[in-house]
Parts: structure tokens; sequence; C-alpha cells
């Protein structure tokens, strides 16, 4: 009986203050932009087709720059989890350079590919190292993760042809829809495979670039989560002439692989 | 109410009786590894991936291809001992300084004797460089520290004193 009473008391101010009862506002002191629409596409877009759309068109990039910001999720053995942030800048150029500046607070580290060889540079340490390269991007990026693991996020899209790591292995692939990240229009897709669920958002445009990524490791316990964000895309950067050879500093030490290290030290105590 | 308390009472001893030896159990694991080098620490002792392990978990950085690049030396980590917790993957994580951060090898605590072969992500305070054939090493508390790559990132092994040095 008394909640019915109230209610009127409660919902009058309610829609007086949403606008309902009230007449115009004044005029706003500074003209709103017209919003931005960009109309629905009339058919649904086949998932599969937009990614492969994006696979070619970064296959028809000669060189480029992108950053990604990457939060991967860690769970610890209580089971709480913290999420580690990296922030990359890539540059590329096909078919053989790559340089990669993974910043930190303590000075980050530094990735060079010159077609022959690649060297990993750490300032703060004063530490570097150098080894033989394979003659492609894809193949070294093979080698760094299955010789040295080092592992470059979102690797994938990097490669000369992305179709090749991308679009293996689906057992669902799903057109999302379209929304807005970081203010660019994209498509969100989302594939299931046995291992991982990953989603995409690729630039609904003339330009349908990777724009963030996500995935859902199911084979790891707990299911952990990597995103990154794929930002300040440049496809027309121009790199000075030795921008992808790596030059030590004076004062920097070169340092072996720790399982190279392990490899020579029972060689060198039976000498 | 009374009855009700009582059926409280009972379930906390269950609850003991189970939980007592499991955390006993826990703690033997890690006191028969703590001695062990100079990261000791507890280790998951079991099969990999097991729950409860004293593992940190991480996600793949790549979605991945047909041929499983990114996955060919989870394993092998496993096998690496002297770190304070066994990580699924070679981690990149660009924590500055790792405080408290769970990710890494483990620092030497002081007065702790080092074993050759143990890694640390840290050294431990009042080294001295000493370079030897052209190579820089960090002399800490009697022990010989060489920068190494692992992965990624920087960590230190201990290494026997370099010959040449002290001779």
């Amino acid at each position: 009986m008394k909640m019915w009473s109230l209610l009127p008391a409660i919902l009058l101010p309610a829609l007086t203050l949403f606008g309902c009862a009230s007449p115009p506002a004044d005029p706003a002191p500074a003209p709103v932009a017209a919003p931005v629409v960009s109309p629905a596409p009339a058919v649904k877009p086949d998932p599969m087709d937009v990614l492969k759309q994006m696979a070619r068109y970064l296959r028809s990039l000669d060189r480029f720059n992108v950053r990604v910001e990457r939060t991967m999720e860690l769970i610890l053995p209580t089971d709480q989890r913290l999420h580690a942030d990296q922030t990359l800048d890539i540059a590329l150029q096909k078919p053989n350079r790559l340089r990669v500046n993974f910043q930190s607070l303590s000075g980050g580290r530094q990735l060079f590919y010159d077609g022959a060889n690649f060297s990993l540079y750490t300032p703060e340490a004063k530490v570097y190292a150098s080894a033989a390269a394979a003659p492609t991007i894809d193949e070294t990026l093979d080698l760094l993760a299955a010789q040295y693991q080092i592992f470059l996020p979102v690797a994938d899209v990097l490669v000369a042809d992305p179709d090749s790591r991308l679009a293996q292995n689906i057992t669902l692939a799903t057109y999302v829809g379209r929304i807005l990240i970081q203010g660019v229009p994209c498509h969100h897709l989302a594939f299931r495979t046995p291992e991982v669920d990953w989603q995409i958002w690729i630039e609904d445009g003339a330009q349908p670039l990777p724009r963030r990524l996500l995935l859902t490791d199911k084979s790891v316990e707990g299911s952990p989560q990597m995103m990154a964000n794929l930002t300040r895309w440049d496809l027309a950067p121009t790199f000075p002439a030795d921008f992808f050879t790596f030059r030590p500093p004076q004062d920097a030490q070169k340092i072996p692989f720790l399982d190279q290290a392990r490899a020579v030290r029972p060689a060198k105590a039976a000498q | 109410m009374y009855s009700s308390c009582w059926t409280c009472l009972k379930r906390a001893l269950t609850v003991a009786l189970i939980l007592g030896p499991m955390l006993a159990m826990v703690s033997v694991d890690v006191e028969a590894r703590g001695g062990r080098g100079g990261g000791g620490g507890a280790r998951y002792a079991g099969h990999g991936g097991g729950r409860g392990g004293h593992e940190v978990r991480a996600p793949r950085a790549n979605v991945g291809g047909g041929h499983d690049y990114h996955r060919g030396n989870v394993n092998h980590r496993d096998v690496n001992v002297n770190r304070d917790v066994n990580i699924n993957r070679n981690v990149d994580v660009d924590v500055d300084r790792h405080w408290g951060y769970p990710v890494g090898a483990a620092a030497v605590a002081v007065g702790t004797a080092v074993a050759v072969g143990a890694i640390v992500s840290t050294l431990p305070s009042n080294c001295t460089a000493v370079v030897v054939d052209g190579v820089t090493y960090q002399s800490c508390g009697g022990a010989y520290y060489a920068p190494r790559y692992d992965g990624p990132n920087v960590v230190y092994e201990v290494v026997p004193a370099p010959s040449g040095w002290n001779q």
C-alpha cells in the first residue's frame, strides 16, 4: 500500500530529470559535431572473408611501423590473476628487416634483424647477444621462438602470409558485428580452435588493418588471456639506411644465451 | 541450535583432518627443495600442468599456426631448476625491478651459499665487476655471476671462479 503511494513521488522527479517533461535547454555554447554514422552492411560479412581480406592487405604492405600494447594475464599458484603490460614498437620491411623496441621503465630492450643476423640488446645491463638469423622474417620469428624462446606478440600478423598462421584449425568462426576500437570502426570476429579462443578487430574500410587481438589460451589451466592493441600504424615509414643493423655500443658486452653457456661449460671444464 | 553447532564442529574437524596432511606435504616439498642451489623455493613436483602447482601460468603470445612453433620449448623450461617459481613458458615480463613480482629467477638471500648453475634475475648487493679474458663477471660474496640471456631476459648464472683469476 505504502509503496504504491510513493511511486509517483519517485517517478515524477525522475522524469523531469531525464528531460521528458522539460522543454529543450538554451542553445549549446559550442556546436556539437554531427555524430559519425557508419551504415551497417546490408549483408552480414563472412568472418573468414574479412580475416582473409586483412591477410591479403597485410601481405600487400612492404613496410610499416606499428605499436603493440599488450596485456598478458598471469595466473599465480594461488589462482590470483595479475596483468603484465608491455609496449612494443615494431618496424618491419619485407622480406628480411625487422626491428622491435620493447619499452620498459628500466630501458627496455631492442631486437634487430638485418637479414643475416639478429641481435638482442639490453641497454640497462649493457649486454647484447647476436646470432645468425634465417633469410626471411617468417623463418627468423620461428627461429627466435623455437631456439631462443623469444616470442614476439602478434607475430602472426607480421609474417608474409598471415593466413597461414591465423586461418588454421578453426572450428568455429563468428562475425560478431561492428564496433569502434579507439575511435576506428572495426569488424569484430571471433574464432575457436581446439587450444585457443580468439577474437580480432579489423578496421572496416579501405585499410583493413588489425586493431586488436585477444586470445584465451585454453591449453593453459585457468585459460589466461592475452590482449594486444595495435596502434600507431604507419604504412609509409622511411627507415634510415642502417636502421635494422645493430652496432653495439663501446661499453656493451656480448653475452651468450643460457643454453649455449651451459652447453659450452662442460667442454671448458674438461680442458 | 546446539545440534547445528555440533555439525559445524564436526565439519571443521573433517576439513582439518583432510587439509592437515595436505599442508604438511606441501611444506615438506618446499623444504626438500629449499636446500638446493641458490634459488631454492617451491617448485611443483608433480606432472606438468596439474592443479595447484607452484607455477605461474601465462597465455601464449600468438594465435599460432599449424606447426606449433610457440609451444616447442614449454616442457624444456620445466626442467630448469633453481627458480622460485616454475613458469609454464618463458614469460616475457617487463616489470621494473621485479619487486614482489612472481615471475623471473629467484633472488639469492644474503648469506646463502650459492651453487654453480643457479640462476638469478637480480644480483646480490655489493658486487664488483671482474674482467677475465674480456668477459665481465660480477663477484658477489665469493660467488661469480655471469650475465646470460634467458629468452629475452637478462639473468645471472653462478659460474665457477673464472680461470685466470686468483691463480
